[in-house]
């Protein structure tokens, strides 16, 4: 039996942006011209094709460009400009399922507000009546819980009690991409008591999770999901919908830390 | 390579005309190893010169007891994906320690009784569709947990794997000998981060998957493989997962290696097949 090796790469399929993020291969028998290829793999009947999607759109990097301020701030509630901080995406549409132990209210109030969502890139939210169907579940628990620990000082009891972190988390299943795939949203029952607050700790947590963003206290921002002193909104700010779009404009492939990004944006900046 | 051996034995085939005797070389290495009879100027007069290596003709052969399979190539390429997929890698550079690691003995499956029949009718279709396709994996589900060598269990149940006590994410856990042998697992599932069977299924899916040899999940590949270290939704075995995974049960290949001797041996075969008149036998001796 006779194994040829065939290696060759076409000089246009690789571009700038593939130098810095590695494409994924597909390997199969289908040779598809309209993707780029990369490798070939000769088994004893079969020939596998490598190809990847080569046709992706940087325009929306622009935004960032054009505006260095909100760059500063993405920069920093995504990646914290640390070296060590991956950006978080969500890869599949969200399908809440939200816990039938919620009063109508709230419920009814929180998917009218996520429904203002539509027409972002990559990014899908919906909400499904059965947990069978869905990858994120908003629930109650009668469990204490509070995303700080015991230690976290705060200056009064009401600023502690108010804090989008007490009593209610998030935990995301993140794969080795730094991508999510699914998530729980728990809300201690107590905080149901005070149904304004557990509304809005409700919508800037499920924000929040939705790229792990970090929580700013921008001054810039105050209608923002984001800020720490969320002033409450009925519908979402604009800076948080421009967030969004800018950061699901591209699902990465590979993971994106701070260095990577800024590699991104110089390559872009260069071809404009 | 120790208990478990592999031995590689040049064969030297005589042209049918002469005679039907065999004459078997062995590397001079090789030679030291198995024999302590010092070699003598007779023995010198036989050797036989392959690139760097010297060839000792073997007297009164004794063909060592086990299966003799031919040396299964492979090209480059996929030689490339298989050492990223087979050897655990610690950092930058390939741990020269780390073996391969790989079923003997049959998997035998147990589930917990919280499993409900449909994940667990969908994971066996599953792991039947490998035990089909690859050879010397054989799969399948016992109803007690004494005939089981494998186990799939919910954090609500029973601790059956202590080792994955403290695991608070879902997890597996896989035991193997000195020979490099996986002879026991157990996959946990954490059912408040995987809170439906969708969710279930996938997860054990692709644990099990990775079970089968201690395999790293890489970045090179489309998330629908499962040799993708990414999630995707049509997570399925692709044809070339499928062939990592045979080639990695093949008798073709010496088994329980480590990454360094994986590519020696390689190296070695690739140049032995040049020749047309030589081929490469791996012996399995258990």
């Amino acid at each position: 039996m006779f194994f040829l090796v065939l290696v060759y790469k076409f000089g246009s399929a690789q571009n700038r942006y593939h130098d810095t993020i590695e494409p994924r291969l597909t390997f199969s028998t289908d040779k598809k011209p309209s993707l780029a290829s990369g490798e070939i793999i000769v088994l004893g009947k079969d020939t596998l094709f490598a190809h990847f999607d080569k046709d992706l759109d940087l325009s929306n990097f622009n935004l960032l460009i054009e505006d260095e301020k909100f760059y500063n701030y993405y920069r920093w509630v995504v990646l914290r400009y640390a070296n060590d901080r991956y950006l978080h995406q969500w890869t599949v549409p969200i399908k809440i399922y939200m816990g039938e132990e919620f009063p109508k209210s709230i419920a009814e109030k929180f998917k009218a507000f996520y429904s203002q969502i539509e027409g972002i890139k990559n990014l899908n939210i919906s909400f499904v009546n059965k947990i069978k169907n869905a990858n994120y579940h908003i629930k109650l628990t009668e469990a204490d819980i509070n995303a700080y620990d015991e230690n976290f000082e705060f200056d009064s009891d009401a600023e502690r009690k108010n804090f989008i972190y007490t009593g209610c988390t998030y935990k995301l299943n993140t794969d080795k991409n730094f991508k999510f795939y699914g998530g729980t949203l728990t809300m201690n029952s107590k905080r149901l008591q005070n149904e304004n607050r557990a509304l809005n700790q409700l919508k800037q947590l499920f924000f929040l999770s939705l790229g792990n963003f970090i929580l700013t206290t921008s001054s810039r921002s105050e209608n923002s999901l984001i800020n720490k002193n969320y002033i409450p909104q009925d519908s979402i700010s604009e800076l948080d919908l421009k967030l969004l779009r800018i950061h699901y404009h591209i699902l990465y492939e590979q993971p994106v830390n701070k260095r990577t990004f800024s590699q991104l944006m110089k390559f872009r900046k260069d071809k404009k | 390579m120790k208990r478990f051996l592999y031995i590689f034995v040049l064969m030297f085939s005589a042209q049918p005309c002469l005679a039907q005797d065999t004459l078997v070389h062995i590397s001079l290495k090789s030679y030291k190893q198995l024999y302590d009879e010092p070699l003598t100027k007779e023995d010198s007069l036989n050797f036989k010169f392959m690139g760097n290596d010297t060839l000792v003709l073997v007297k009164n052969y004794t063909r060592p007891k086990g299966v003799r399979v031919p040396y299964e190539p492979k090209d480059s390429i996929f030689l490339k994906y298989y050492k990223k997929v087979a050897f655990v890698q610690k950092g930058e550079n390939p741990d020269s320690t780390e073996t391969m690691k790989y079923w003997k003995d049959d998997i035998k499956l147990f589930f917990s009784k919280s499993v409900s029949g449909k994940t667990r009718r969908e994971v066996m279709r599953f792991a039947e569709t490998i035990d089909e396709h690859v050879d010397s994996l054989s799969i399948s589900e016992v109803r007690n947990i004494e005939d089981s060598n494998y186990v799939v269990y919910f954090s609500d149940d029973y601790e059956y794997e202590p080792k994955l006590r403290r695991s608070y994410n879902s997890d597996y856990y896989i035991y193997w000998n000195g020979n490099s042998q996986i002879y026991r697992s157990a996959i946990k599932i954490n059912t408040k981060q995987f809170f439906n069977e969708k969710m279930r299924g996938e997860r054990i899916k692709e644990m099990f998957f990775l079970s089968l040899g201690r395999f790293v999940q890489i970045d090179d590949f489309a998330c629908e493989s499962y040799f993708a270290n990414c999630y995707s939704k049509n997570k399925h075995l692709t044809p070339l997962d499928m062939e990592l995974l045979k080639y990695h049960y093949s008798y073709g290949i010496c088994k329980g290696t480590t990454r360094e001797k994986f590519e020696k041996q390689h190296k070695m075969a690739k140049k032995i097949l040049k020749n047309k008149h030589h081929k490469m036998m791996f012996i399995h001796s258990n």
